[in-house]
């Protein structure tokens, strides 16, 4: 029995030890993770723990160890004193544990309850702070933005060479871009002011306006469709439109976008593209026709000739055989005429001085009528140096100019002949001006028109201007026309100061 | 059985007397039901921190190894406690809560003198607790 008491004595006072090593120890372990996370729930518990078991393991093991001890020496009297406080203690520090271990997990729900407040606190105060720290840059950047994107729109709008129109459904501007000004105002300054209602400008009277209107609200736009329009000078002009209808700012009423195009000059080219083509077609023609004739002509006026020879007495025979003769003759030179403006004779270009020229032609048509009482000014540029071209053929054009000029102005008046050098256009300008009868809105579109004449049968051949044009053309230059009626006609040509490189146009092939 | 069996001796009619007395056997009640009360509260210890999913962390696996230690230990004391006082009851001694029925002491005394070793179950409960809380701090400063 005492081998086994002994064992149980040995066993005792290892553990105690044990226990006492291992309590402290712990305890020195949770300490230093609470001293670590002072706010750390868990460390607090555990480290409660520990001084609980610490407690324990002194008041037990160390009673333990003095027991053996005493019970050695014989001194079993003084542990009859020490046990029962040994075993309150025990007994107390259990309950600390149990107790302890109890509010742990409350504590423990709470605290994690706490951890996830602070979480989403913490962030959101983040957010926060990174709000505040960064309105205003993205304040700025905002700002930056729609500045350029305002920049880049108004660019649109100012730089579009069309013209980009606002307008409310009664037809008042409210916004118009600059090429929209210089449209609606030709070459003239127009204020906005000027500028109210389109309809004054792009359609013609208060019914073309409704009908447009009526279209837009049915089908929210218009697809391109092409309009003459009267500008502030008072010039027609084509236009190209599209429209279409947006909501207003307060959706009370709708609004018109305006997309315009002027297309003048487009028309003018396929104007005179026409123009060249109808030329070619009856140049053909007419060559044709008039080769025929010529040769029964050169006949019939042979003969009559003949005839007329024959007849040595004035007699009403030889006067019916001269009425033939001069009608035959007439003929002829529209004939002729008609075979010059077909000609398919290359033209013979050289340098040649332009107003020796206009003066030679002057001189001619000056004895070929009495010019008596027409007075010829001249005005030429002294800048003016020798031009690369046909002389017969120019002459030609100016003869046609002044005989024109001189028929339009009957008994009196006064022609004036100018040149000038245009410099950035390379180019010389001859302007042949008139003071005549000038030339009617209608009768304009026709003048080049071959066989357009306004003067009686016999005559005008209606070949003049239009043969003009194609010398001129073939020149590389071109043949302008002004008139007021009742006040004159000014025909301008234009000559390359360039030496042309001949190609075909119109009917000359 | 045995905490059942507390539960009724605890609450055996007593004389009512305004103020208690605490003589004896009072104090080794008080001791049971603080061991049971530890017992108590380690399982739920075991059963948050399984629930809190503390148990991931290398240091809370010892740290629950520990508690089971623990609550080995104290129900091996409250055998002892037990196995003490039916000692006690049979050679006579006054304290005493209850005797076993068994005729041969001979081996509940083996059984008694075994199960005093006690230390064979706090000592790795409180080892386990200190590997557990190193585990904890090296987790932390790592
Ligand atoms: N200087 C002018 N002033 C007014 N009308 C003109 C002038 N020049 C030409 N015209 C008009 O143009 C028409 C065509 O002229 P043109 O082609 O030369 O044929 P023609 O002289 O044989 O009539 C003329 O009939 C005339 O009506
Ligand atoms: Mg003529």
């Amino acid at each position: 029995m005492s081998l086994i008491s002994g064992v149980i004595s040995a066993v005792d006072i290892i553990g105690a030890i044990l226990m006492i090593a291992f309590a402290f120890m712990s305890l020195r372990l949770a300490m230093r993770l609470v001293r670590r996370e002072p706010h750390n729930i868990i460390h607090a518990y555990l480290m409660w723990i520990c001084i609980a078991m610490a407690v324990f393991a002194v008041s037990r093991s160390a009673v333990h160890i003095i027991r053996q001890s005493l019970d050695l020496v014989g001194n079993a009297g003084a542990w009859q004193f020490i046990g029962p406080y040994s075993g309150a203690v025990n007994t107390f520090t259990l309950i600390v544990v149990g107790a302890v271990t109890l509010f742990f997990e409350y504590t423990w729900s709470i605290y994690r309850q706490i951890l996830s407040d602070k979480q989403i606190l913490q962030a959101t105060r983040g957010e926060l702070m990174d709000l505040n720290e960064n309105l205003e840059r993205r304040v700025d950047e905002r700002t930056r933005a729609l500045a350029d994107s305002e920049r880049k729109y108004r660019e649109v709008f100012e730089v579009s060479r069309d013209m980009i129109l606002l307008s409310d459904l009664e037809g008042r501007i409210f916004a118009l871009n600059p090429a929209g000004y210089e449209i609606l105002g030709g070459a003239a300054d127009v204020s906005a002011a000027h500028i109210e209602y389109c309809q004054d400008f792009l359609f013609r009277g208060k019914d073309d306006w409704k009908k447009i209107v009526t279209v837009i609200r049915r089908r929210q736009w218009l697809p391109d469709m092409e309009f003459d329009m009267v500008n502030a000078r008072g010039e027609k002009r084509r236009i190209l439109l599209s429209a279409s209808l947006v909501p207003g700012p307060r959706n009370d009423e709708g609004r018109i976008y305006f997309l315009i195009k002027d297309i003048e000059k487009r028309r003018m080219i396929k104007e005179q593209m026409a123009r060249a083509d109808k030329l070619a077609s009856i140049g053909e023609l007419s060559a044709g026709i008039a080769h025929e004739i010529n040769n029964p002509l050169g006949i019939i006026l042979g003969y009559a000739q003949l005839m007329l020879r024959e007849e040595s007495i004035p007699s009403q025979r030889s006067e019916d055989l001269k009425t033939i003769e001069r009608h035959v003759r007439t003929c002829k030179v529209i004939v002729e005429d008609l075979l010059n403006f077909a000609r398919v004779s290359p033209a013979k270009k050289e340098m040649n001085d332009i107003h020796g020229l206009i003066d030679d032609v002057i001189k001619f048509t000056y004895y070929d009528s009495g010019f008596d009482r027409v007075v010829i000014e001249k005005d030429y540029d002294p800048d003016v140096k020798p031009l690369f071209i046909d002389e017969k053929k120019i002459k030609q054009v100016f003869v046609n100019l002044i005989v024109n000029a001189k028929y339009a102005m009957g008994e009196k008046g006064s022609i004036k002949i100018s040149t000038c050098l245009n410099e950035p256009d390379k180019r010389v300008e001859v302007r042949v001006s008139d003071t005549g009868c000038g030339i009617s809105e209608q009768d304009m579109l026709k003048i080049f028109d071959p066989f357009f004449t306004t003067k009686p049968t016999g005559v005008g051949t209606g070949l003049g201007l239009s043969v003009s044009y194609g010398i001129v053309k073939n020149h590389g230059g071109d043949i302008q026309v002004k008139s007021e009626p009742g006040a004159g006609a000014v025909f301008t040509v234009l000559l390359p100061l360039e030496p042309h490189h001949e190609h075909i146009i119109g009917w000359e092939k | 059985m045995v905490i059942l069996l507390f539960f009724v001796l605890i609450f055996m009619p007593d004389a009512a007397i305004a103020t208690q007395g605490h003589r004896g056997i009072e104090g080794l009640y008080v001791h049971l039901i603080a061991h049971v009360f530890f017992i108590f509260s380690m399982v739920l210890f075991v059963y948050w921190i399984q629930k809190g999913r503390l148990i991931e962390a290398a240091g809370w696996k010892y740290i629950r190894y520990s508690a089971y230690f623990f609550i080995l230990w104290n129900i091996d004391c409250i055998v002892v406690h037990l196995l003490e006082s039916h000692l006690y009851k049979i050679a006579g001694a006054s304290l005493g809560i209850l005797i076993l029925p068994v005729s041969n002491a001979a081996w509940i005394n083996g059984i008694y003198y075994f199960m005093k070793m006690d230390h064979f179950f706090c000592v790795p409960a409180m080892a386990f607790l200190f590997l557990g809380l190193k585990r904890l701090l090296e987790e932390e400063l790592s």
